[in-house]
């Protein structure tokens, strides 16, 4: 299923009731399964992602808080960023009395496509704070460059 | 500029809410919020008349490219709890660590769970 993205609703004064509402739909929008969803396991979710361009890089950030990088798969396929792992519960989750339980766990997957011309050599992936940077560089010939204009009077 | 004063008011920021999980033991109450993207230093957790508030601050990508699929907003995270007359406010732990914020809560002494002898009669 293509994955449209979702422009954010965009207001500045949002309150509280209305961030909650805002949550819920794009909750709604980034969980693949609605129905049959078992409330006492983990569901799969999406990681919010933003894709940036400037002349030399693609940057790819993806919203992956309490991940261990080393259970992150960072993978060039054909032309997408694919990233998959998995968001395991901090270990006292099973004894302990849960009141709420809001924050998603679980396997996650997105499939980014990426624009032509990025340089399945030039890759950097990090983790800091809860987001996952990778950045890929543009191979030469894409980079823009400045054409100098030769006059013949 | 408005008047001649400076108008050196800023936009006002987005306030995002973060999810949490919550969560009881014998001895304290456990809040794990989600708050990617906010350094140390720009997370405040404050309590004020039995009311506790997170507030974490998103900054903006440094990237200065073109942007062209956002789906991270940004803003400040800010979330509010009404703390129980049970809970020792002087001593809450916070621990952010992978954006991922853990408040600890220490029951005050009714509330723990206390063996009770039985005397033998």
């Amino acid at each position: 299923m293509q994955l449209v993205p979702r422009k954010p609703f965009g207001e500045r004064a949002v309150r509280t009731l209305r961030g909650e509402v805002d949550r819920l739909f794009e909750d709604f929008f980034r969980m693949p399964s609605l129905f049959g969803s078992n409330l006492e396991e983990d569901r799969p979710f999406m990681p919010a992602v933003d894709v940036c361009e400037t002349d030399t890089d693609v940057v790819v950030e993806a919203e992956l808080p309490g991940v261990d990088p080393a259970q992150v798969e960072v993978n060039l396929d054909g032309g997408s960023l694919v990233l998959r792992g998995e968001r395991k519960h901090e270990e006292e989750k099973k004894t302990k009395n849960a009141h709420r339980v809001e924050r998603f766990f679980g396997q996650f997957e997105r499939r980014i496509g990426l624009p032509e011309g990025v340089n399945p050599e030039d890759v950097e992936a990090t983790y800091k704070e809860g987001v996952l940077t990778v950045r890929i560089g543009k191979r030469e010939e894409v980079k823009p460059r400045s054409i100098p204009v030769k006059v013949t009077r | 500029m408005i008047n001649g004063r400076e108008a050196e008011k800023s936009p006002e920021r987005l306030e995002l809410v973060p999810p949490v999980d919550i969560y009881d033991t014998d001895e304290a109450v456990v809040v794990l919020a989600d708050l990617p993207g906010v350094a140390a230093g720009n997370l405040s957790v404050n309590v004020d008349r039995g009311s506790l508030t997170i507030r974490g601050r998103r900054e903006e990508a440094s990237e200065p490219g073109q942007r062209y699929f956002q789906e991270f907003r940004v803003g400040d995270y800010v979330r509010a709890f009404s703390l129980g007359e049970d809970v020792d406010a002087s001593n809450i732990e916070a621990e952010l660590r992978d954006g991922v914020l853990r408040l600890t809560l220490p029951k005050g002494p009714e509330r723990k769970v206390r063996k009770i002898q039985v005397k033998a009669g």
